[in-house]
């Protein structure tokens, strides 16, 4: 059998002798130390193993998973392996496990003493507990590899550090659903009406990520790698993502409608949510739209397909969802604190339609320095620093004008909302047109 | 199978605001070398980048051993050997591993990795160096094993971007040698350099790239009814030196006066011999005659020269 040349390369630098002898060696030190060092010492080893596996594969496999890329590309090795005859599917799952197969060989030591050591009257078998560190680890090493490509590809493969900014982010925005779903006193968690054990869903869930996770890795590899595809997989993705999350929102017995307007409404905050992680992330220069133009205006829709960024089609379905909420939109949604923000499918859509404007004059510029950064700024003033500032103010007006969704009539805050998705789409034509006449000087 | 190792057809490539390739359309023969010559940001980075199928064109195609690299360019990839001008290496791998590495990621079979890693390290005169680590290699040994890796599938064409930048003399003539055994065995070589004159040791054909066009692109040395031209050189000055020589020559005069005359020739050493001999019979005290070949340099000079004036109103 002849074994995958990148996972070998992989296997040649990763498992030398020496750390083979010495990962185990050191890890039976530690157990056996805490083992003997007090009472109930099993158990102990098994909670210590369990961290041990944690913090080996999630958060040094996902360090080494961010930078396999970054790391080839800084080397100068990148462009010789996008040249090779290994095709994506391979080149996806033998960086995948070859840049953390160090990590792995402790993992699995671990693990094996955590199923050994655990004692059988834990409220969470030590089965279930190692098959969480298992998917948790290879949902964000997948997501951790993918987001070092999207770094390699943006021409930011210096900045490095991939992995550990991902954890920090998941940490802090997806740390605190999860650690709330695990210590919940509830029994089992509702969704879509129904009712799963709390460990069995967290574990599906964590599962179904890790299998989306690692596909995305691959269609983003089948990118690099020349191979041509189509941005069919993203669109499932969103779909698949609002449907989650939608299911969240259902209560047992929820009306026809009421779930019709969740499901929509999960895929306009969703799309919309990617459509900013995306611009964020993708190639969003000009030289990518003027391509798409030459592909469009010579009527090469498929290959104008192949080169279109993915943060399009979030966009395209957010408007999709956003009319489709709009014309479903129930006369109560409910009497929370998030209501206004439920029952303000357009005001949002078109919010994000100024951002995307206000994102792409800044990416358009011949000489564009930290777009990102910039944006960064941008939204922090339009959605925090001056709204709020203006609140404290008691300059209410100020604060509906900036943000239109706090406007307590629906036709203002459409209106205000228009009025700011104009200047977003001005500034990028202006930007467009300007690029268009710079093009005959060059 | 056609003639051509690389067709390119119309490309256009664009940075934001700067057109790098405007145009550009060209076709390279099988077993040439052919250097591609410009000024710096003349484009021939990027161009070679199109033809690897690193980077995509905006517009145009591009065909290597007859096939569409845009269309296939995976299949394009198995062809194509490229070295890049800021290559790397796998620092921590030894020189085996790097070679076995590169032929298995391009497809060679793992029975045939053995050979394959020794017939590279010896064309690359590198095999006392394969257990040694990448990373403590000199630049020149650095160079040989990267050009091995681009190699290392045996591809049709290579397409090398300052292969002997930072080489010293004597890396650069073995370079050289090895360049015209590649030749010599039928690959097809493209390369980009700035030092003409180690291109003029190897190079078949000329590409020159000014401002992301081709200005000119041509042979360097005809196989077929080759025109050359001859200096003489006269031991005394010979007053009407021209006229004479249109009375009793059979050649073209390109320029002339009392001590000498370039002349052009058609034909090979029998033709040169034929003019000599009528030289001579003339009675012009002939003290030299040697074909006066034009180098990489002179002939680049002189197609920007010729350009520069064809350019100016």
């Amino acid at each position: 059998m002849e074994l995958n040349p990148e996972l070998r390369r992989n296997l040649w630098l990763e498992l030398t002798l020496h750390r083979l002898i010495a990962m185990p060696v050191v890890l039976l030190m530690v157990f056996a130390m805490i083992h003997v060092a007090g009472e109930e010492g099993a158990e102990k080893v098994a909670v210590a193993a369990a961290w041990i596996a944690g913090l080996l594969l999630g958060a040094w496999g996902v360090r080494n998973a961010g930078d396999c890329v970054l790391e080839e590309v800084r080397a100068r090795t990148w462009d010789a392996q996008r040249l090779s005859a290994i095709g994506p599917w391979s080149m996806t799952w033998s960086k995948l496990l070859g840049s953390v197969s160090f990590a792995w060989y402790g993992g699995l030591i671990a693990l094996a003493v955590l199923l050994a050591c655990a004692p059988r009257d834990w409220p969470v078998s030590a089965a279930m507990v190692a098959a969480m560190i298992v998917a948790g680890s290879v949902l964000a090493q997948a997501a951790a590899c993918l987001a070092g490509l999207a770094t390699a590809r943006k021409g930011h493969a210096k900045r490095g550090g991939i992995g550990v900014w991902l954890l920090i982010v998941l940490l802090v925005f997806v740390g605190p659903g999860v650690a709330g779903m695990a210590f919940s006193r509830e029994a089992g968690w509702q969704w879509w009406g129904s009712t799963y054990e709390r460990w069995n869903f967290m574990l599906g869930s964590a599962t179904c990520f890790a299998a989306w996770a690692v596909f995305g890795l691959y269609r983003s590899m089948c990118t690099e790698l020349q191979v041509r595809t189509r941005p069919w997989a993203f669109a499932l993705f969103l779909l698949f993502l609002a449907g989650y999350l939608a299911g969240f929102w259902i209560a047992p017995g929820a009306g026809y409608r009421i779930v019709l307007y969740a499901l929509v409404f999960s895929a306009m905050a969703v799309s919309g949510a990617m459509t900013y992680l995306q611009l964020f992330t993708e190639e969003t220069g000009v030289i990518v739209f003027r391509r798409v133009q030459v592909r469009i205006a010579r009527g090469e829709w498929r290959r104008a397909l192949e080169e279109l960024p993915c943060w399009p089609i979030a966009f395209a379905m957010a408007a999709a969802a956003c009319v489709t909420a709009q014309l479903v939109l129930p006369e109560s949604i409910g009497d929370n604190e998030m209501r206004r923000l439920f029952a303000a499918p357009l005001p949002l859509f078109l919010l994000l339609v100024r951002d995307v404007g206000i994102f792409l004059f800044f990416a358009f510029a011949r000489q564009r320095r930290r777009v990102e950064a910039a944006m960064v700024f941008y939204l922090a003033m339009l959605y925090w620093v001056i709204p709020g500032l203006a609140t404290l103010a008691d300059l209410k007006w100020l604060a509906q004008l900036l943000l239109p969704i706090l406007f307590e009539s629906a036709g203002a805050a459409i209106g205000v909302a228009a009025l700011h998705a104009g200047v977003g789409v001005a500034l990028l034509a202006w930007r467009w047109r300007s690029y268009r006449i710079g093009e005959g000087k060059a | 199978m056609t003639a051509a190792a690389i067709t390119v057809a119309g490309l256009r490539f664009e940075y934001p605001g700067v057109r790098a390739l405007d145009d550009v359309s060209f076709e390279i023969q099988r077993g040439s070398v052919t250097a591609l010559v410009g000024p710096n940001g003349a484009g021939k980075t990027t161009l070679l980048r199109c033809i690897a199928g690193l980077d995509r064109p905006m517009l145009g195609a591009v065909q290597v051993a007859g096939v569409d690299v845009l269309e296939e360019p995976r299949a394009a990839h198995r062809r194509i050997g490229f070295l890049s001008d800021s290559f790397g290496l796998y620092e921590s791998l030894t020189v085996r591993r790097c070679f076995q590495h590169a032929a298995a990621a391009n497809g060679v079979p793992q029975d045939a990795l053995p050979d394959t890693v020794a017939r590279v390290a010896a064309r690359l005169e590198i095999a006392d160096k394969l257990d040694v680590l990448a990373g403590e290699l000199s630049r020149g040994q650095r160079q040989r094993v990267a050009i091995g890796q681009a190699m290392s599938h045996d591809p049709e064409v290579l397409l090398l971007d300052e292969p002997a930048s930072g080489l010293d003399p004597e890396a650069r003539a073995s370079l050289a040698g090895l360049f015209r055994t590649l030749q010599a065995q039928g690959v097809t070589l493209l390369v980009s350099s700035h030092i003409l004159a180690e291109l003029d040791e190897y190079s078949t054909d000329m590409l020159v790239l000014r401002a992301g066009r081709v200005v000119e692109g041509r042979a360097l040395r005809e196989k077929s009814a080759p025109r050359r031209r001859m200096r003489l050189a006269l031991a005394a000055p010979v007053a009407g030196l021209r006229e004479r020589l249109a009375a009793a020559v059979v050649a073209a005069i390109v320029d002339a006066d009392e001590s000498g005359a370039l002349l052009e020739l058609e034909g090979g050493p029998e033709a040169q011999a034929r003019l000599l001999a009528g030289l001579v019979a003339s009675g012009l005290p002939v003290c030299a005659f040697a074909e006066e070949r034009e180098d990489l340099q002179a002939s680049y000079l002189r197609t920007v020269q010729e350009r520069a004036g064809t350019a100016t109103p």
